[in-house]
């Protein structure tokens, strides 16, 4: 991409371009001066233009500039990334202000190649977000901080913190593959893939959730954020960006508010807090049937007491009557309300940033210190991140510069909490539990010979249940893991003016990262069969890119110029990878292979992909209003087969600002663009598709084991094609005080490459073949206002967005009705033709309908009602159907942002409509009687009054009529719904206070009397507040980060953020 | 030109041919590094086997289905299948267990012992792969035989086979497999989990297979299950327990699945069905069989098909600790003692000249010395069993000889649930009763298909549901060689 220093190569390019503008015209001579208008702060590198001309300037580290501009020139351009255009009549001397802004078509945004645009020229939609958008009340996993602030983008979290973040623009296409965007720092694209076990995605099922890669990225160095939604914006970054690009810029040094030498300090602290625990029940504790004794809670021989090994909450009232337990004989049988909620922390999060800056004519320097120290909620959870960017330019020559920039990022974690559904999960173990419990004395859970009732003879861990399930404290304090990522972000750049209009640039970046992990079971553990193992991995990641950049600019006449770049990149992807597990240990607490009881299994897996491409676009431009924009790419893969390697994708798009053009120009429309563009990306697939290897195992005995792989690989297979096309409109109303962004966008996938399932009797569950076409279409609005403005005043902006996106699998291949994409608990996650993507499919309840009606078991006026068994419980239809989609309605979030002199409020607010989630924590926790939903049919006592359900009974008479109904007790009924998936479908709107920052600037008398020449101090909060039709969970949750969405599983609650953060400057 | 756009036209040459994907380079890159593409038979087999062992031996399809359907061991808690209800992911992981995961590779041996020529290998193959079979059809019926494993050739939905031309298939491999055994040559080097490349023992297995499937037929098809029968005894079966068809687990990460099963979850017990027949006849097996219930040390089973959970889980047995504490304790195929109990049926049967009775009392001795070289705690002595077998109800009475003989083969059958239920089924021996809580008609005697198979391979699917239920995919439905 262009770095600053690049830019002002580019202006003082475009002044050199047409010398004849300045013929014969005695010039005239301005000065000035251009600050923040927020921050008051001279602003360095605004580029000014004499309004019509290519003449224009930068000003220089004071925020000074001086011009010679022609004698008949009436105005001047100031443009600045992230602020709002102003335009000037000329005069010999200006002090100018440059507001933050985002509303309308004026001003520059990054684009694909790290090209800097005019709004105005573009023809697809990019939507940007800027430093104080993200790094103010920064999330520990930046994705987080894009939530409700995007059109189009859907953001979802998988929950414990450092977890993923699963992005989505425009919905999904892909069947099998990614359907996250490419993410781009400062023109490298950068490794964004989940940081599962061992597979390439997360795994929801169960396993420890490692986070996206992309978190490494610390908030407090991004300048700006771009959004190419499309494949449109994205058709020169290649195939992967098919599903969109983020675009991110870092600061440079011309980024530090103070001119000449600055530095800049900021600190926040926030405290976490769980925001949503599920709603349990306070009133009928552990056991079956009203009855319940503590002998030895299940253990190994049985010696029991009465259901004693029922971890379930179907026992006594909790009236305080003695019961014997497993924390003495004849105890108080009393609720203990926060048995959950006590289990928590409350974590915290402390992050400082320093960074100093230098700037001078020919060259910036940034250097930047960031340390997070993450305290996690759950017990023990610790994390540690520091970061150190360095970034530099510099103008080695009138023609040369040169630009680098480095971060590196090293990550610590220890006891991340368990995921899904595991022992190592303390909240899906709260879903099967004794509601009696008194979580404080299992705090107590190594045995040490004090206990009041006699631990697991096998292994020393205390517990309230020895049949099944792990102390929560164990799981987190014995069972622990820990992992370790040295993470570096590498490039540089150099630019060379061959010629006044053309400059050649190359670039090499490389993003590497290592990381190691180790998840231990101590002996006694529920895992390992008691016998106490690990597992340990290590990875190398990378990915290099190398380009070279030809940009041409020519003014072919006073109206036309046209810019044309082209280049070529040569990207090579490599995974080495290798880890070991032991399943038994011979000392305990030692864990090592050398302590290993049984034969440790090792593996290692390696995998390299080389992309090559050229690629050009050109850009023609019309009187500055009308833009055509043409792009062309042929990659060549090697994933692919020679014959179909090469693939080439073009896109055309096209910007018109009718207010121009037409001189549309009024009071109350001031300025107008519509846009269209076409675009067709090709994709290849991952390394190694095009044969079979062997599937191995562990030895048996001294017996190798191989084995025929399942999937019959390909013999030909050709690139994958995205096309697609959006028309929009950008109108800015009442001197740009009001501006709609509307966009329409259609896209399609075809050729999808994929597994396709094959019955498994011919001896291969799929084979890997072209097939299968997604189309994607949707609405995106974003609407800008600042409904109130006072100059130096009171000042109000509000920036809505909403999306809406329909997917539908249009074909899979020949008769082929279904993909798959996952299967959880009986219930399937497809990809169903005709149906949109990710459709959940299992069994529901059994009502009448037509089948029933026929047969005679139900009449034409009970059609709809619940098909009930002899006892009263709803029956399970046995017949597998869609019970819900994953796939919100639409999306939207509305940010208002007050600011009164020093003083700034900025309030999000965000949700989401319609989609549907899986509850395995409704699931579990209804068969066990742990929720507040169970009390249902036991008000007065464990078999009183019952549940009457409404239903046909199989005698054909309606139940719950008054006349010979029949009743059910509750643990009947809501065991009897253990198999029905729809009785835990839920409805996953929700709305969410996302986000709240109360920000004041310090007085700078203050500050100055302090000896510091400014600084600023700000509460903030996010996920104060959550109001959804979904009870017990927090439905905005990702199952993973793969396209298996929409299931929650024992999912650690949200955390409720606050605390305030201190900036200074000396 | 000036020299500038000269640099600029060389430089974009160059540029152009460093960057020009020319097809150097991109073929080796994509060139898989992680395992190899083909290997000798000897690293197939031993998959095939331990694989489909650790399935049909395991802890769902033996322990929580067909040992509870053939009502040797009950689920105390979860009684989910007690009432007859398998969950659909369950039935779609074994169909896929058995053809993908096992099927394709002992294929692979065939395959490869027929191009190298060597007997051995091909006879080792068949043999195994028939064991496989026989599950898959015993389970299902009707599947997918003479048409499986070609998806290569091109055949990716294929055809389901009648149970009869499948059976035909399988005793026709058997006697190829055995004519392999006997002259062909190869070896499996550590490969052969099973016999150690003691391929006499495999012809002797393979012979004995092949009298388990002809008996198979004994109701449905009669004669043809008397010439294969006697084909295949006068071809030498089993000949003591040193030959039994036995996986031994060599520990972590490769334990006994019953093991692993029962130490994860404490949740199965011993049927009252097993427990009460074991004790009515005095049977020495019942102390290696069960243990006594740890809350008065009496054995005590709980009826199977009750879906209320036990008030005291204490007061039931639960399996023998040579399987619940045995990581090691092998897992019985085939074993000597149901070869002697098939061998004396065809006696009583007529179908071979030899003395039911001597058969019959060899097989329970063989039954009660089955585990003789793991020495397990509680096994019955030479006193127990002599005893055991001087009691009334058990010596051999002509009369009753069938009834003795089927019972004899439901106990020696214990852990060998998959075996036990078919063999019920075919037997009706011992007479089950329905649990009280069972959702189905009547206790579950074949498993439907599995989903995906709908969607999949439905024409082949549906023609063998209306060839074999009538057009109905039940539990309840019988089988070809199931009339009785």
């Amino acid at each position: 991409m262009l770095l600053p220093h690049h830019r002002r190569v580019l202006t003082l390019l475009f002044l050199t371009l047409v010398p004849s503008a300045l013929g014969g015209q005695a010039p005239g001579q301005v000065t000035g001066h251009v600050r923040s208008g927020e921050t008051t702060q001279p602003m360095a590198g605004v580029q000014i233009v004499v309004k019509g001309t290519n003449i224009g300037t930068l000003t220089n580290d004071a925020g000074n500039f001086a011009l010679q501009v022609p004698r008949d020139a009436t105005t001047l351009v100031f443009t600045s990334l992230g602020y709002q255009t102003v335009e000037a009549p000329i005069q010999p001397r200006l002090e100018i202000a440059l507001h933050q802004q985002a509303i309308g078509i004026e001003g520059l945004v990054v684009t694909a190649l790290g090209l800097r645009r005019e709004k105005r020229s573009l023809g697809y939609s990019v939507q940007d977000l800027k430093s104080r958008d993200v790094a103010r009340a920064p999330d520990f996993n930046f994705v987080n901080d894009l939530q409700g602030k995007v059109a189009g983008v859907h953001i979802t979290n998988a929950g414990p913190t450092g977890g993923t973040a699963r992005i989505v623009v425009r919905g999904s296409s892909s069947l099998t593959g990614s359907n996250q965007p490419l993410f781009v720092v400062d023109g490298i694209p950068v490794d964004n893939r989940a940081q599962g076990d061992g597979d390439p995605r997360n795994y929801g099922y169960g396993g420890l959730d490692y986070g996206n890669a992309i978190q490494d990225l610390d908030p407090n160095n991004i300048r700006s954020i771009s959004i190419l939604k499309g494949p449109n914006a994205a058709a020169l970054y290649g195939s992967r960006a098919a599903n969109g690009a983020v675009v991110i810029t870092t600061k440079s040094g011309r980024d530090i508010d103070a001119a000449g030498t600055g530095l800049t300090a900021t600190s926040s602290i926030t405290f976490e807090t769980p925001l949503r625990l599920p709603s349990y029940q306070d009133g009928y504790g552990q056991g079956s049937r009203g009855q319940f004794q503590w002998v030895d809670g299940g253990a190994d021989p049985q010696g029991g007491g009465i259901y004693d090994y029922i971890d379930e909450s179907w026992g006594p009232r909790m009236d305080g009557r003695p019961i014997d337990q497993f924390t003495g004989a004849a105890m108080p049988w009393s609720p203990h309300p926060d048995n959950v909620r006590s289990f928590f922390n409350t974590g915290s999060t402390w992050s400082t940033n320093v960074a100093v800056g230098r700037t001078n004519t020919s060259s910036d320097l940034r250097l930047s210190f960031t340390n997070v120290q993450l305290s996690g909620m759950a017990p023990g959870e610790r994390i540690n991140r520091k970061s150190i960017a360095l970034k530099g330019g510099a103008s080695l020559t009138t023609r040369l510069t040169a630009d680098a920039s480095l971060n590196y990022v090293t990550l610590g974690a220890k006891n991340r909490m368990g995921t899904g559904y595991e022992a190592q999960n303390a909240m899906q173990g709260f879903t099967w539990f004794g509601r009696q419990v008194d979580l404080n004395a299992l705090r107590h859970y190594l045995c040490d010979g004090t206990e009041p009732t006699p631990c697991d003879a096998n292994g020393g861990q205390y517990n309230w249940n020895y049949l099944s399930g792990q102390n929560p404290f164990w799981a987190q304090l014995v069972d622990t893991n820990g992992d370790e990522r040295d993470r570096v972000m590498g490039s540089g750049q150099v630019s060379y003016q061959l010629d006044d209009w053309i400059t050649l640039t190359g670039r090499v970046g490389r993003d590497w990262y290592r990381e190691h992990r180790k998840d231990v079971g101590a002996i006694g553990s529920q895992r390992y069969a008691g016998q106490g193992g690990f597992t340990e991995m290590s990875r190398y990641v990378s990915e290099t890119n190398a380009d070279v950049l030809a940009t041409a600019t020519r003014q072919l006449s006073s109206k036309v110029s046209l810019n044309v770049n082209a280049g070529g990149n040569v990207r090579t992807n490599d995974y080495t990878a290798s880890g070991v597990s032991v399943t038994g240990l011979i000392v305990p607490d030692i864990y090592s292979v050398d302590n290993a009881g049984v034969t440790p299994a090792p593996w290692d897996n390696v995998a390299h992909k080389k992309v090559r491409s050229l690629y050009a676009s050109a850009s023609l431009s019309y009187g500055g209003y009308l833009n055509l924009d043409v792009t062309g790419r042929n990659d060549w893969s090697s994933t692919l087969p020679a014959e179909s390697w090469s693939y080439f994708y073009p896109s055309v798009s096209s910007a018109f600002v009718f207010t121009d053009a037409l001189g549309l120009e009024s009071a109350i429309l001031s300025s107008g663009k519509v846009r269209a563009s076409w675009t067709r990306v090709g994709s290849d697939t991952d390394p190694y598709q095009l044969t079979s290897s062997l599937d191995t195992d562990v030895d048996f005995g001294s017996a190798p084991l191989f084995s025929v792989s399942n999937v019959l690989p390909a013999i030909h297979l050709k690139p994958e094609r995205t096309t697609a096309w959006e028309v929009g409109t950008d109108l800015g109303f009442l001197d740009e005080r009001l501006g709609f962004v509307l966009t329409y966008y259609s896209n399609t996938t075809r050729d999808q490459i994929l597994p396709v399932q094959i019955s498994a009797t011919s001896g291969y569950g799929s084979r890997i073949l072209n097939a299968g076409e997604v189309r994607n279409r949707g609405w995106e609005l974003l609407l800008n206002a600042t409904p109130i403005r006072h100059e130096q005043g009171f000042r109000w902006d509000m920036t809505v967005n909403w999306s809406r996106n329909d997917s539908k699998v249009v074909d899979l291949h020949g008769d082929l009705q279904t993909l798959v994409l996952g299967a959880y608990w009986s219930v399937n996650i497809e990809a169903r033709k005709n149906e949109p993507y990710g459709v959940m499919i299992g069994n529901g309840y059994l009502r009448c309908g037509d089948a029933q009606i026929a047969g005679g078991a139900c009449t034409e006026d009970q059609r709809g009602m619940l098909m009930l068994d002899a006892s009263g419980v709803p029956r399970t239809d046995p017949t597998r159907r869609i019970l819900g989609n994953y796939n919100p309605d639409w999306i939207g979030g509305i940010r208002n942002r007050f600011s009164y002199g020093p003083f700034e409020l900025s309030v999000l607010v965000d949700g989401q409509k319609g989609g549907n989630i899986l509850s395995m924590t409704r699931m579990s926790g209804q068969s066990s009687g742990v929720l507040a939903s169970t009390l249902r049919g036991r008000e007065n006592d464990w078999n009183d009054p019952g549940i009457v359900e409404r239903g046909v009974l199989p005698d054909g008479s309606v139940n719950g009529d008054g006349a010979n109904d029949v009743s059910v007790t509750a643990e009947d009924y809501f065991r009897g719904l253990s198999d029905n998936r729809e009785s835990a479908i839920l409805d996953a709107s929700y709305v969410k206070l996302r986000e709240v920052r109360l920000g004041y600037t310090l007085p700078p008398a203050l500050m100055r009397r302090l000896g510091f020449s400014g600084g600023d101090i700000s509460l903030i909060g996010r996920n104060l507040a959550l109001w959804s039709r979904a009870e017990n969970i927090d439905p905005e949750t990702a199952f993973d980060a793969s396209n298996v969405q929409g299931i929650e599983c024992g999912q650690m609650p949200t955390a409720r953020s606050i605390g305030f953060a201190l900036s200074i400057r000396p | 030109m000036n020299a500038r756009t000269r640099f600029l036209g060389v430089l974009s040459v160059f540029l152009v041919t460093a960057l020009c994907a020319c097809d150097r380079g991109l073929t080796e890159v994509n060139v898989d590094p992680n395992a190899p593409t083909d290997v000798g038979p000897e690293y197939f087999l031993p998959t095939a086997i331990t694989w489909a062992v650790g399935g049909v031996h395991g802890g769902w399809l033996m322990l929580n289905m067909t040992e509870i359907w053939s009502q040797q061991l009950v689920q105390l808690q979860y009684p989910v299948q007690e009432k007859g209800d398998v969950r659909p992911d369950k039935i779609q992981g074994f169909w896929d267990g058995f053809y993908l995961d096992v099927l394709t590779d002992i294929q692979t041996v065939v395959t490869k012992g027929q191009a190298s020529g060597k007997g051995k290998i091909e006879g080792v193959g068949l043999t195994w792969r028939t064991w496989v079979f026989q599950q898959i059809t015993d389970i299902w019926g009707d599947v997918p035989y003479s048409e499986a494993l070609r998806a290569s050739e091109g055949i990716t939905a294929p055809v389901y086979d009648p149970q009869q031309d499948i059976y035909t298939g399988m005793l026709q491999d058997l006697s190829d497999a055995v004519d392999r055994l006997s002259s062909g040559s190869g070896s499996f080097g550590s490969g052969d989990v099973l016999y150690d490349n003691d391929f006499g023992k495999w012809r002797r297995f393979a012979n004995s297979l092949r009298m388990r499937l002809a008996m198979r037929l004994s109701e449905v098809d009669p004669a043809t299950a008397r010439s294969q029968f006697a084909a295949a005894y006068q071809a030498g079966a089993f000949e003591s327990n040193d030959d039994n068809a036995v996986l031994r687990w060599p520990g972590a990460p490769y334990r006994n699945p019953v093991f692993d099963w029962c130490n994860t979850y404490q949740m199965n017990g011993v049927s009252a069905t097993m427990i009460d027949t074991l004790k009515s006849l005095g049977d020495p097996r019942l102390a290696l069989y069960a243990e006594p219930a740890a809350q008065d040390g009496e054995y005590r089973g709980l009826g199977n098909g009750i879906v209320n959970p036990p008030l005291l889980l204490s007061s039931y047995s639960r399996p023998g600790r040579f399987w619940t504490e045995g990581a090691t304790t092998p897992s019985p195929i085939m074993t000597y003692a149901e070869a002697l109990l098939l061998e004396a049926e065809a006696a009583a049967r007529g179908w071979i000249s030899a003395d039911p009775a001597t058969l019959y009392e060899a097989g329970i001795r063989a039954s009660m010395h089955q585990y003789d070289p793991w020495s397990p705690a509680n096994e019955p002595t030479d006193a127990e069993i002599d005893a055991y077998l001087a009691e009334p109800r058990v010596v051999y009475d002509a009369a009753t000889g069938l009834d003795q003989i089927h019972l004899q083969q439901w106990l020696a059958l214990y852990m060998n649930g998959p075996e036990a239920w078919f063999n019920w089924r075919r037997t009706d021996v011992p007479h089950l009763q329905a649990g009280p809580d069972l959702t189905l008609p009547r206790i579950p005697i074949r498993f439907t298909y599995p989903d995906l198979e709908q969607s999949l391979n439905k024409a082949n699917l549906e023609a063998a549901v209306a060839r074999q239920g009538g057009g109905l995919d039940l539990m309840t439905t019988p089988v070809w060689w199931d009339v009785r």
